[in-house]
């Protein structure tokens, strides 16, 4: 009997452990990144020793390259889960994306009422100057003090900022600074200026000392910072502009079932703490601690984009007579 | 002339009809496709914002193809001074829209962002955009876009408070705009501007030095000239990026040559796009040039020399003349590359526009791919290379020195002096050359965090690619012979079609068709094929396929005219012989004939073969996992801001030995065959 029971019992888990390996989605999933692998490498890590059956093939590109794909892909998906990118852009080209809704998003300080996107991380996009070029007295308090000494620092090869048609942060960046104090402040800027294609051309820019100053999204600033880069971080008390990223479940992806398990993982508790504590991100979850490397928000004034990409782009491009 | 069913029983009739069927859909069709988009353009335009207080703003600035006067009571749109319609703001929240001419208006909802409505003069679609005024807090649904009354000539809209709603013409018209707007806007205008600078300066700047080089080569006898040779050959092919990543952490603003030598200077800008270009090409002129000064006939600098002529007016008036066609020739494969390089000025830029980077933004565009503007874009950058090459060629048909080189040049050993002087000239260009890569591999032994090079020794950039990306070299290698093979095949059908054939049409055909690619850069090949195989019948796009078709397409003038030349030096008379002995036209082809110009083919196909290895400018439009070469990866570590260049130089170090061990067993066997040289030209 005492046999019969042990058997029985061998066979049942057996046939659990079949049961759930055979539910349990597998296979391959494309990830398009539009966040650099500083911050894929190490969520992607957990994922492969918690999923190990899912394999995740990543393509990283800057957010315009990665939703071009994705639209002209629609037809024919390549691509199983689109990472990072602002929630608007999500809006905009929401058709590209299936509806999820997220079994965490209770937990999210916010969410899509269409399910489109989830809320990742929300980053602010502080002041970064070159301690090699810029002299403390330079160092500005507020974005209006970058004004005041513009012409020093055009002298020293001009303010970095992304042009906002070719990057997010470039208009956040603009439509931020403008619903704070004004388009007139923008055009007064604008001669000294350094406009970049693209936002990666900005951040470099600062940190191998080729511009003085420009802004930088305050994770990838602290890890230089810390990685002992010649350059500081200044959160202007007048405006800082703050944006979200999200991602999103592509429609008729070749693999969604695996998609789905990838996409509630990156919800979950212990991605958003790799996300605070490796890659110095503000999580959505309530229930985590920003990173400690990171000014609180509440001592922050914050401003969003607020105004359409075309229009801000529009209205810029007007600025600088293209 | 031939019956009809004489034409139907000869394969190789059937073979041209087939393949001339292949090139017009694969060549010509992209392009006119391109050209086609390039003249269609959105028409017009306009912006309102709904203010909380119930007031309707007009965006000037996001006007464009409309007028529109806005006053207290509404806003009149208007097209050509004809008013269309009329936007009345009724409440914070609604919109009464009227057409002005009447005649009824239509509406049907999309979705809850967007209405379409049309009427007399008008159809329009009505987007609405709204902002989020904090990232916390409850959850808001904006309100939809609705038809609230649908009247005979006037309707109500409902939207969101605070909503942005953007009136936009529905159908594109096809006219002269696009191109219009390109040569007089200052962005557009810029773009080519700095596109004739970089390529005619760094150009310039290469043909000097390679000429100079080349002659002295050509001339002196001195130690260690054959390996030289060899690495100038390995310098014309060069892994994308590679110059401009390198020279930018050499000698940008705090680079690690500025500060040691405490310069106040920095690379980057159009001068170093220049700099770094100049390195580029530098090799395929040298190889040009030196072909023809070593082809030259000696008995012709006797004769000038003894007719009283000094060194230097023999050297301007007999030799420079008679190498002329070769310089020419590397000039102009100079200028193509220095045109259409992608990566460099990418790479070594902030904000310098140059045009195939702005083709390439303005069809990888966040806010939409703009295909009108990318495919306008397209259009100037063939009409540009096409009059490079229309010079090219008017000069070379005007200046034919044609002289059968009976006896070469006597080298001359020069005095130590001199010898020394030459080699140290030489040294320093191929050094020059060489600076990318001796940095690259520095680089690939060291640490990277969040895109900072630490000063310690790490095999880690190895270990990782051999982990995360070791697929690419595989995905590579596939694709490169994929389509090397093709290449050979149909390379030598039509070359044997268009020099032994001679149909009258076809051949003609297949003759200009097999050229156009030469004139088409990468970026804007690949626009073309997204455009054409997109949907189906021929959804191509993400698979293998089209990656291999468009490396195919853009290395098809090389391998046609490879075996072209090959084909001239086999004497037609051989394949008729066995004909005559009874074999059919196939098998007289294959035995004879294809045995005879393997050799030739085989070292044409190697070249590209590695120049596919290497290609950017098409890759990063058309490649998609999990097909993703090694270019690819490159361009993901080093474009990024906080991208790991530690697996970028690693995998640049292992596409340099894929590349650089077979060039270096070609060179050593090619370097007397002149003809093959077109083949070392890059083309990106």
């Amino acid at each position: 009997m005492k046999r019969l029971l042990v058997i029985a019992a061998a066979l049942f888990i057996m046939v659990s452990v079949v049961g759930t390996a055979a539910a349990q989605p597998s296979g391959k999933i494309v990830v398009y990144s539009a966040s650099g692998p500083e911050i894929t490498d190490p969520i992607l890590e957990l994922f492969s020793e918690r999923y190990p059956n899912i394999e995740v093939i990543k393509v990283h590109a800057g957010t315009p390259e990665l939703f071009s794909r994705l639209r002209a892909e629609a037809n024919n998906p390549a691509a199983d889960v689109m990472f990072g990118g602002d929630p608007l852009t999500y809006d905009r080209e929401a058709d590209l994306f299936a509806a999820f809704d997220h079994p965490e998003k209770e937990n999210f300080q916010t969410y899509d009422p269409y399910n489109i996107w989830q809320p990742f991380t929300i980053f602010v996009q502080p002041l970064m100057v070159n301690t090699k070029l810029v002299a403390p007295e330079y160092y500005p308090a507020t974005v209006q003090d970058v004004l005041a000494n513009a012409q020093y620092f055009k002298d020293l090869g001009g303010i970095a900022l992304a042009a906002p048609n070719t990057s997010s942060t470039g208009w956040t960046i603009v439509s931020g600074v403008a619903t704070a104090h004004g388009w007139d402040f923008i055009a007064d800027l604008v001669p000294y200026l350094s406009v970049t294609n693209g936002s990666d051309a900005m951040f470099s820019a600062v940190r191998d000392g080729e511009l003085p100053i420009g802004w930088i999204n305050e994770d990838l600033g602290v890890q230089w910072e810390q990685a002992g880069a010649d350059v500081k971080l200044i959160y202007p008390t007048d405006v800082s502009t703050i944006q979200m990223d999200a991602y999103g479940l592509v429609k008729n992806g070749p693999n969604p079932e695996a998609a789905k398990v990838f996409v509630e993982f990156l919800g979950t508790k212990e991605v958003h703490e790799i996300a605070s504590e490796i890659v110095k991100r503000r999580s959505v979850r309530v229930d985590v601690a920003p990173p400690g490397d990171l000014p609180p928000l509440e001592g922050l004034n914050l401003f969003y984009a607020s105004e359409p990409r075309d229009v801000v782009t529009d209205r810029f491009n007007q600025l600088l007579g293209n | 002339m031939k019956s009809l069913r004489g034409r139907l029983r000869d394969p190789w009739f059937l073979l041209s009809t087939v393949l001339a069927i292949g090139l017009v859909l694969l060549v010509i069709v992209p392009q006119y496709r391109i050209f086609v988009a390039s003249s269609e353009q959105a028409l017009g335009k306009t912006v309102f914002r709904r203010a909380g207080d119930g007031s309707l703003e007009h965006v000037p600035s996001s006007t464009s193809g409309f007028e529109v006067v806005s006053d207290a009571d509404g806003a009149v749109i208007s097209r050509n001074g004809q008013a269309f319609l009329t936007v009345i703001p009724l409440s914070s929240q609604q919109v009464v829209l009227r057409a002005s001419a009447g005649g009824g208006i239509t509406v049907e909802p999309v979705d809850d962002k967007q209405i379409k409505v049309a009427g007399s003069g008008f159809d329009l679609v009505i987007t609405q955009e709204t902002f989020r005024q904090s990232f916390f807090g409850p959850v808001v649904v904006p309100d939809p876009l609705t038809v609230l009354e649908d009247g005979e000539d006037q309707i109500v809209l409902g939207h969101a408070e605070n909503a942005y709603l953007t009136f936009a013409d529905q159908k594109p018209t096809h006219g002269v705009g696009n191109f219009r707007a390109f040569l007089t806007r200052s962005r557009y205008v810029n773009a080519i501007r700095n596109s004739l600078i970089v390529a005619v300066g760094a150009t310039a700047i290469a043909t000097v030095l390679a000429v100079s080089l080349a002659y002295f080569f050509a001339r002196y006898n001195f130690p260690g000239k054959q390996g030289m040779v060899t690495l100038i050959t390995m310098a014309s092919i060069s892994p994308p990026f590679l110059g401009g990543y390198a020279w930018r952490m050499l000698l940008g603003s705090q680079g690690v040559f500025t500060r040691l030598l405490d310069l106040d200077f920095t690379i980057v800008g159009i001068h170093g796009v220049i700099w770094v270009i100049n390195w580029l090409i530098f090799p395929l002129i040298f190889l040009m040039t030196y072909d023809s000064f070593t082809a030259i006939d000696n008995t012709l600098i006797e004769s000038s020399m003894s007719l009283g002529a000094d060194k230097r007016k023999t050297l301007f008036k007999v030799i420079i003349p008679l190498a002329m066609p070769g310089i020419i020739t590397g000039v102009y494969l100079g200028l193509m590359t220095a045109f259409s390089d992608f990566g460099t000025p990418y790479v070594i830029s902030l904000n310098l526009n140059v045009l195939p980077v702005l083709v390439y933004q303005e069809f990888m565009s966040e806010v939409g791919t703009n295909f009108p503007m990318a495919s306008t874009g397209s259009v100037v950058m063939i009409a540009i290379s096409s009059a490079i090459l229309m010079a090219q060629r008017m000069y070379l048909a005007a200046k034919s020195y044609a002289s059968i080189a009976a006896k070469s040049v006597a080298l001359i050993n020069p005095p130590r002096r001199v010898k020394v002087g030459i080699v140290s000239y030489a040294v320093l260009l191929i050094f020059m050359a060489f600076v990318p890569h001796l940095t690259v591999i520095i680089t690939s032994f060291l640490q990277w965090s969040s895109g900072i090079v630490q000063p310690i020794f790490t095999l880690g950039n190895y270990v990782r690619l051999f982990n995360l990306q070791l697929s690419s070299i595989y995905v590579s290698l596939f694709l490169g012979i994929t389509t090397t093979i093709l290449n050979v095949i149909v390379g030598v059908a039509i070359a044997y079609i268009i020099v032994r054939k001679r149909y009258r049409i076809i051949s003609n055909l297949l003759n200009l068709t097999v050229m156009v690619p030469y004139i088409v850069p990468g970026t804007v090949l690949a626009i073309g094929f997204v455009m054409i195989f997109n949907k189906p019948p021929l959804l191509l796009t993400g698979t293998w396929m089209i990656l291999v078709l468009a490396y195919f397409v853009r290395k098809l003038p090389y391998s046609v005219k490879t075996a072209e030349a090959v084909l001239y030096q086999i004497h037609p008379d051989l394949e008729e012989a066995a004909k005559s002995l009874g074999a059919k036209p196939g098998r007289s082809f294959y035995d004879v004939t294809l045995k005879l110009m393997l050799g030739g083919v085989i070292s044409g196909a190697t070249l590209s073969f590695l120049q596919i290895m290497t290609e950017i400018s098409s890759t990063i439009i058309l490649y998609r996992p999990p097909w993703k070469p090694m270019t690819a990866v490159i361009f993901e570590n080093t474009t990024r801001a906080g991208s790991d260049f530690g697996v970028a130089s690693a995998m640049t170090v292992i596409l340099m030995l894929i590349v650089y061990v077979p060039l270096y067993v070609i060179t050593k066997k090619t370097r007397m065959s002149p003809k093959g040289e077109e083949n070392f030209a890059t083309y990106n």
